[in-house]
């Protein structure tokens, strides 16, 4: 190149140079939460708009394991699913029993039915994070549709992961399955509190996730129940489900215990979510 | 090279990063092989680091990082930097790069992928006491890093092309200046 005879910086001098630069953006971005507004908006109008046809693109191609199914197969997985209805409609009748009974105790008792309460936007998801390290999830709601950080998703009937960075007009969403996500949980049946944690290790190759700390004296937590966000969590609003208990164990110190738990949302095959718009009060 | 060369390099380039970024976070992981996408990122800043020396590996290299950082929801420069020093370690093999042999690419990009895996390994679960390195290294750096080579024998080609039409044109002007 002709013009690097003129103006030869060497370049480990522009490394060492860009490497400070960097350096002073992490301590910049760690000690102020200054995340680069200007950069974002090019991110807004160029990346979104592209990412979102792309996907609906990429959905269409993906191999699709409902369509290699054969006949046969679909005919005995349909039986099975038929019994399987009956089973459930049959419990429907008698839940449905409960749930009026439910509705009037807690009629007695004035209590607000809270879960069904929260404002919710949908969203779909338009773009998954660069490396197989992370979970994480672009949407295509930001800012303009009301989206905040630390908003709780929602997918099915559970909980997916919590808003951690939000543009304009698209939000990045860390899933619970995340290796660096914790959730504080609680066992549904007993009160009992415990912390979840994502695993990148479990969640390959299980499809688990893991949960520790749990003071269960009583020994009643068996395999099956049911975890949910605990009332004490600073970013989950309480009661979102996040899946079932599937394996239970003491630890050393026989005073807590520890396992695996079945994730409810269906984390493959992430298209569209729920955003929770109401944020958790933490009395700051 | 006059700047209107260089202006259209950096726009080719620019559209290179942002097409290979959507791919990668678009349509690859409806794609996935062994649970892991290959990494574009990595293909592009090595190759260009290869193919034009150190300086370029870098630029190329803090744009993917940019990418990457802006749409991974936490502290800005983490990726940039990593990104940053792939540009400039490729950039040092440019000197024994010889256009169409294959195999030293190939290498250095597998190369450049599993220590991508390392470093993130190292700086993201290492220090939060994730010490089961076997598994994570044979379920996701090693088959992330042949993906990776496996897609960069189809990309390589399309950047050897492009760095071939960016000599072309830099001899051209080059002869119009003199």
């Amino acid at each position: 190149m002709r013009r690097k005879g003129k103006s030869s910086l060497p370049s480990k001098y522009v490394l060492m140079f860009l490497t400070l630069i960097c350096v002073m953006l992490l301590f910049a971005s760690y000690a102020t939460g200054y995340a680069g507004e200007p950069l974002r908006s090019v991110c807004n109008y160029i990346f979104v708009p592209m990412q979102k046809g792309l996907d609906y693109v990429g959905d269409i191609i993906s191999i699709n394991s409902n369509d290699t199914k054969t006949k046969e197969q679909l005919i005995a997985e349909n039986e099975q699913l038929q019994a399987k209805v009956d089973e459930l409609s049959s419990q429907i009748t008698t839940t449905r029993l409960e749930q009026s009974e439910l509705e009037t105790l807690q009629e007695l008792y004035d209590l607000d039915k809270q879960y069904s309460n929260y404002k919710k936007t949908g969203a779909r998801v338009i773009g998954r994070s660069s490396n197989n390290w992370f979970d994480t999830f672009t949407i295509n709601k930001g800012s303009s549709d009301g989206i905040k950080e630390g908003m709780n998703v929602i997918a099915g009937s559970g909980l997916v992961g919590i808003v951690t960075d939000v543009g304009k007009n698209y939000a990045v969403v860390r899933s619970i399955i995340d290796d660096t996500n914790n959730v504080s949980g609680m066992i549904l049946s007993t009160d009992d509190n415990c912390i979840v944690s994502g695993s990148l290790k479990y969640m390959t190759s299980a499809n688990v996730i893991l949960f520790s700390g749990l003071e269960d004296k009583s020994n009643k937590v068996s395999v099956g129940d049911s975890v949910v966000t605990s009332n004490i969590s600073d970013q989950y609003l309480p009661g979102l489900l996040i899946g079932y208990v599937s394996e239970i164990s003491n630890d050393t110190n026989k005073l807590t215990k520890s396992g695996k738990l079945t994730p409810v949302a269906d984390f493959k095959h992430l298209q569209d979510v729920l955003v929770i718009l109401d944020l958790k009060e933490t009395g700051k | 090279m006059e700047i209107k060369t260089f202006l259209k390099q950096i726009i080719v380039v620019f559209l290179l990063v942002v097409a290979c970024y959507l791919l990668q976070t678009t349509i690859f992981p409806h794609m996935e092989l062994a649970g892991v996408v290959p990494n574009f990122l990595v293909i592009l800043t090595t190759s260009f680091g290869l193919m034009r020396g150190t300086k370029y590996g870098m630029g190329v290299g803090v744009s993917c990082g940019l990418l990457a950082d802006f749409f991974s929801g936490s502290y800005l420069g983490m990726y940039i930097l990593i990104y940053l020093y792939i540009g400039f370690l490729s950039g040092l093999f440019k000197r024994i790069f010889y256009g169409d042999d294959l195999k030293l690419p190939l290498a250095l990009i597998g190369t450049c992928d599993i220590v991508y895996g390392l470093i993130i390994y190292g700086i993201w679960f290492l220090v939060r006491k994730q010490f089961a390195f076997g598994y994570y290294f044979f379920n996701v750096i090693m088959p992330e890093a042949v993906y990776t080579v496996l897609v960069s024998i189809f990309l390589y080609y399309i950047i050897l092309k492009i760095n071939q039409w960016f000599d072309k044109d830099e001899k051209r002007s080059g002869r119009d200046l003199v």
